[in-house]
């Protein structure tokens, strides 16, 4: 092993033969600077994770206008019996899964991971693995998120139910073991092996024999201290940071593989207790095994009233817990699909929209989380609910901004729209408001909405000799006016046919998503054309193409191949055709439940199989 | 310029950015705190060192003006730096038009001259492209002048999570092929990172390094012992490091012959290909590079050897020649080829450290 030393050019060889050697070594070298002892960081080998070919010829978000097609543009005999799958890279836990993990993990939900970096996005998610990158400023701060993490938790010992120790009758060394056994396995995900515990407890002797500080900077005991570099240590490990998967030939994951899998499919953090002893006593792994414990990590707080002993209660709260923790994981994905929280990032000009105001894009980011949660897990939890319903979930000071009726009563409610005038996520102020300029709106990017993240199409970027100054508003002139010249010239008409007059069936809705009848005086024109797709035609308000879009079999090949990407990390490769198709089918015969499609990612070749080394 | 320690800890802030924090606070991990602190103290006196600015705005430029008065442009705020600036003008973004992805990507890729890797990353209008192929200028530079401090680079970045995250559009520096440097947006964060450990305790500053060597030594234990799965490309990058030598496995091997060998190469040419003559020829210049273990000489390149026993050892390699003196530390393990490359003024060096599984030492 070679730590890194101060000179620019020195890079290091570690010769082990496993792919976490690029990690590992770039990893060390920054820890090994952080003690700026052994040199700085001053460059060296980032972690360069293999990437995923993409499906051949169709590009990587989805392809071309006729790639999306029904059963996600998989040919319909791909299923032959023999497990196939696309390779997949280790996953480093993104900034949510880890704060998702800590809290789970040792109660602290402070957000530690605020400081590190932003992942990159890559086909619509920020959780491709093979575009996750360490760089040296996040290994830094994910030491000191460790060290803050492990001074607060010392702190609080007695919160952990899992650690027990009487300092009356046990010593300092068979507490720590305890601790190192209950902490150990969970952050690992897995059983402790021997050398492990050894090591672990190596460092708590090493901890208590340095001494260390509570959270104001007090010196505290060398038990603590000990047990504070106990947990630094297992929160730096590579078992904790990345989901760490055996290596080698085509063949199933393992029980406690899988139990990683499920928890962070469905809670977007770490197993708990239950998956992991159902994972080491191997009952984990058959689809019926997978199914239940979906199902379970799945349900709702429903059953809370029927549980009357304590034992049961515990786990009725774990049960409440966990629901919270799968409704977490399905807004997250909803706002990576359709980046509605960067409506905080739309900015308004003032003298346009004066009732615009940061608490309202914040009400607004509120509402599309709590429509699509609520939608899923309280509602219909259907495709065509989510595409379609003249509900949402929202204050009273939104829906006064949106001028609708609130119900009575404070805080969240469900307030009922005028059916001809909303139809679930298409009509989304957060949506709305996001894809328009800041003082009118942008037919132009509601047609890209559509077209790209609910039809998985790519579109071409404008030539760049076009002139694409977007036209101010005039007043005496309608925004299908203005942008008339799309249709006009030549050389823009055969790219802005497929967005235009797709997205000026939008123009009911203003640039910050409010109803209106009128634009400068004169009626709005909501015709709309969608070329192309299985559901082309013309189409009158976005009502109207909400629902044909909630019919077409692109759109929803297109959010089936969206979860895909999300669950399993990856783009679509064409190993993966059975696994589409069957999620494809999955979803048409249970009605296009979103419940039922999450329990089906637990049961594909993608989630069960490990493919071998990428060709 | 010279500043002393107690300056710098006075809140000579400005100063203090570049200067090496911790490494004035002494160094070796094994030593007590006390010991530490006597040895910090010994140094009155610290360099400041170089440093270069790069900035880099995108989607054009107002007019720059015409001299290196700034008055009233743009760059006025950065009056007082004019002499210490270069103001690049009339220069075609020719990234702009290379390779994959789209402009707002290509562009990106300026400071490296060469174009983008093909990747998955969306570009505005659905281009794909990856990361940059090569070190960036900024990066290179600091390569050579910024080594002796804890921060070889800062990288500061307004708005570099626009879309959503770390990605090509908006990462400028590169350390090399697919090795991007992320920008840090919070101004806020970027002061704790640089001054949290100013006018700390010496004693605790000294006690928090030892309690990270501790942890260190675990973290590196257990990537030790990761084996996800391999693939192609990282096959391919084992091949292209050096070889490893079959150990005897099981058995705890009791000494080591350590052959240290040194020679230098131009460009990128893997340095463990080039032939002793050629080797000659090319160092010729340079003169032989004296290497040390653990502060004891044991001879030139282009062969030098020490047995040693398996563990912790510091090599220190001086080519008078060449102007390099560096001192890395090396884990000495059983049957583990080891290669290091240095690379300083147009020349690299490469060093060789084989260790041959040899048990000629008694048991210690």
């Amino acid at each position: 092993v070679l730590i890194h030393q101060g000179d620019a050019g020195w890079k290091p060889r570690h010769e082990s033969s496993c792919l976490a050697r690029p990690v590992r070594s770039f990893f060390l070298m920054i820890l090994a600077t952080l003690t700026a002892c052994e040199g700085d960081f001053s460059g060296g080998v980032l972690p360069s994770l293999p990437t995923t070919p993409l499906l051949p010829g169709g590009g990587a978000a989805g392809g071309t206008a006729s790639a999306g097609g029904s059963a996600g543009g998989m040919v319909a005999t791909a299923c032959t019996g023999t497990p196939s799958v696309g390779s997949n890279t280790v996953r480093h836990l993104t900034r949510w899964e880890y704060d998702n993990t800590v809290r789970d993990l040792v109660g602290v939900t402070t957000n530690p991971s605020a400081e590190f970096s932003a992942e990159e996005e890559a086909l619509g998610f920020i959780n491709n693995s093979a575009s996750l990158t360490t760089t040296p400023s996040l290994v830094e701060k994910q030491l000191a998120a460790a060290e803050a993490i492990a001074t607060t938790v010392t702190g609080r010992l007695a919160s952990l139910r899992w650690y027990t120790c009487n300092p009356a009758t046990d010593t300092e060394n068979v507490c720590a073991v305890r601790f190192i056994d209950s902490f150990g396995q969970r952050a690992d995900r897995r059983p402790l092996t021997d050398p492990e515990r050894a090591s672990l407890f190596l460092l708590f002797q090493q901890g208590r024999a340095a001494g260390g500080v509570d959270a104001n900077g007090m010196a505290v005991s060398g038990f603590l201290a000990g047990l504070q570099l106990v947990i630094t240590g297992a929160l730096l490990s590579p078992d904790f940071l990345y989901r760490v998967e055996a290596s080698g030939t085509p063949g199933p994951v393992t029980d406690l593989e899988l139990a990683s899998r499920l928890s962070y499919l469905l809670w977007g953090s770490m197993p708990d207790d239950t998956l992991l002893t159902a994972a080491v006593t191997q009952q984990l792994h058959t689809p019926e095994q997978l199914a239940t414990h979906a199902e379970r990590m799945l349900r709702d707080d429903k059953a809370r009233a029927v549980v009357k002993e304590f034992h049961k209660q515990w786990l009725d709260f774990d049960r409440v817990h966990n629901a919270g923790k799968a409704r977490a994981v399905v807004k997250e994905f909803h706002k990576q699909w359709l980046d509605f929280d960067r409506v905080h990032n739309a900015g308004k000009a003032r003298t346009v929209f004066p009732e615009w105001s940061a608490t309202i894009a914040d009400l607004m980011e509120a509402e599309t989380g709590d429509f699509v949660v609520r939608t899923i897990f309280d509602g219909e939890g259907t495709w065509d609910a989510l595409m379609t319903s003249s509900s949402s979930y929202l204050t009273q000071p939104l829906a006064q901004f949106y001028d609708v009726p609130f119900p009575s009563g404070t805080g969240v409610q469900r307030v009922a729209f005028d059916a001809r005038r909303r139809a679930g996520l298409l009509t989304q102020g957060s949506l709305l408001s996001i894809n328009a300029h800041s003082n009118q709106t942008s037919p132009v990017h509601r047609g890209m909405l559509v077209r790209q993240t609910f039809l998985c199409e790519v579109l071409p970027a404008p030539p760049a000799s076009v002139n694409i100054t977007v036209p101010e508003p005039m007043p005496g002139s309608t925004e299908r006016e203005r942008f008339a010249q799309h249709s006009s010239d030549a050389a823009c008409t055969g790219c802005h046919q497929l967005m235009d007059p797709l997205g000026f069936g939008f123009e009911n809705y203003d640039g910050v998503g409010r109803w209106r009848d009128t634009e400068s005086g004169k009626p709005i024109d909501s015709s709309g054309m969608l070329f192309g797709t299985d559901a082309h035609g013309p189409y009158q308000g976005p009502v109207e193409l909400a629902r044909k879009l909630s019919t077409s079999s692109q759109a929803r090949g297109c959010y089936v191949k969206q979860w895909f990407r999300f669950a399993y990390g990856r783009g679509e490769v064409a190993a993966d055709a059975c696994t589409m198709e069957r999620l494809n089918a999955g979803f048409q015969s249970s009605g296009r439940d979103v419940k039922a499609l999450l329990t089906s990612l637990t049961q594909t070749d993608a989630f069960r199989t490990r493919a071998g080394d990428a060709p | 310029m010279k500043l002393s320690r107690r300056v710098m800890l006075k809140g000579a802030s400005g100063a203090a950015l570049s200067l090496p924090l911790l490494e004035s606070l002494g160094c070796t991990t094994a030593k007590e705190p006390a010991e530490q602190l006597a040895k910090a103290q010994s140094r009155q006196a610290l360099t400041f060192p170089k440093r270069i600015v790069f900035f880099y705005t995108p989607n054009g430029n107002l007019e720059l003006p015409p001299t290196m008065d700034f008055a009233g442009s743009h760059l006025e705020p950065l009056t007082r730096y004019a002499s210490k600036m270069v103001v690049l003008k009339g220069l075609d973004l020719l990234a702009n038009d290379l390779g994959p992805g789209e402009p707002h990507q290509q562009g990106m890729a300026l400071l490296t001259g060469r174009r983008l890797n093909t990747g998955t990353q969306v570009g505005g209008d659905g281009s794909l492209s990856g990361w940059a192929q090569s070190v960036s200028l900024d990066q290179h530079l600091a390569n050579a002048i910024g080594t002796t401090s804890r921060f070889k680079t800062l990288n500061v970045g307004v708005q570099s999570t626009q879309y959503g995250g770390t990605e090509v559009r908006t990462v400028l520096s590169y350390l090399g092929n697919d090795q991007p440097v992320a920008n840090e947006t919070s101004p806020w964060s970027l002061y704790n990172r640089v001054f949290s450990q100013l006018g700390a305790d010496p004693y605790g500053v000294a006690r928090l390094r030892q309690r990270r060597h501790s942890v260190i030594d675990y973290v590196k234990d257990r990537f030790d012992q990761v084996k996800p799965q391999t693939s192609r490309a990282d096959q391919l990058k084992r091949t292209r490091g050096s070889k490893r030598e079959s150990g005897g496995e099981g058995k705890m091997p009791r000494g080591e012959m350590v052959v240290v060998t040194a020679f230098c190469a131009r460009g990128e040419v893997a340095s463990a290909r080039v032939k002793r003559r050629q080797w000659a020829e090319e160092c010729s210049a340079t003169g032989p590079t004296k290497v040390s273990v653990d502060g004891e000489p044991i001879g030139s390149s282009s062969i030098a050897s020490k047995q040693l026993t398996p563990g912790r050892r510091q090599i220190e390699l001086v080519n008078e020649g060449a102007g390099i003196s560096d001192k890395p530390f090396i884990d000495i393990k059983s049957g583990e080829t080891l290669k290091l490359n240095l690379t300083l003024k147009e020349l690299e060096l490469a060093i060789v450290l084989r260790t041959v599984g040899t048990a000629l030492l008694p048991p210690t």
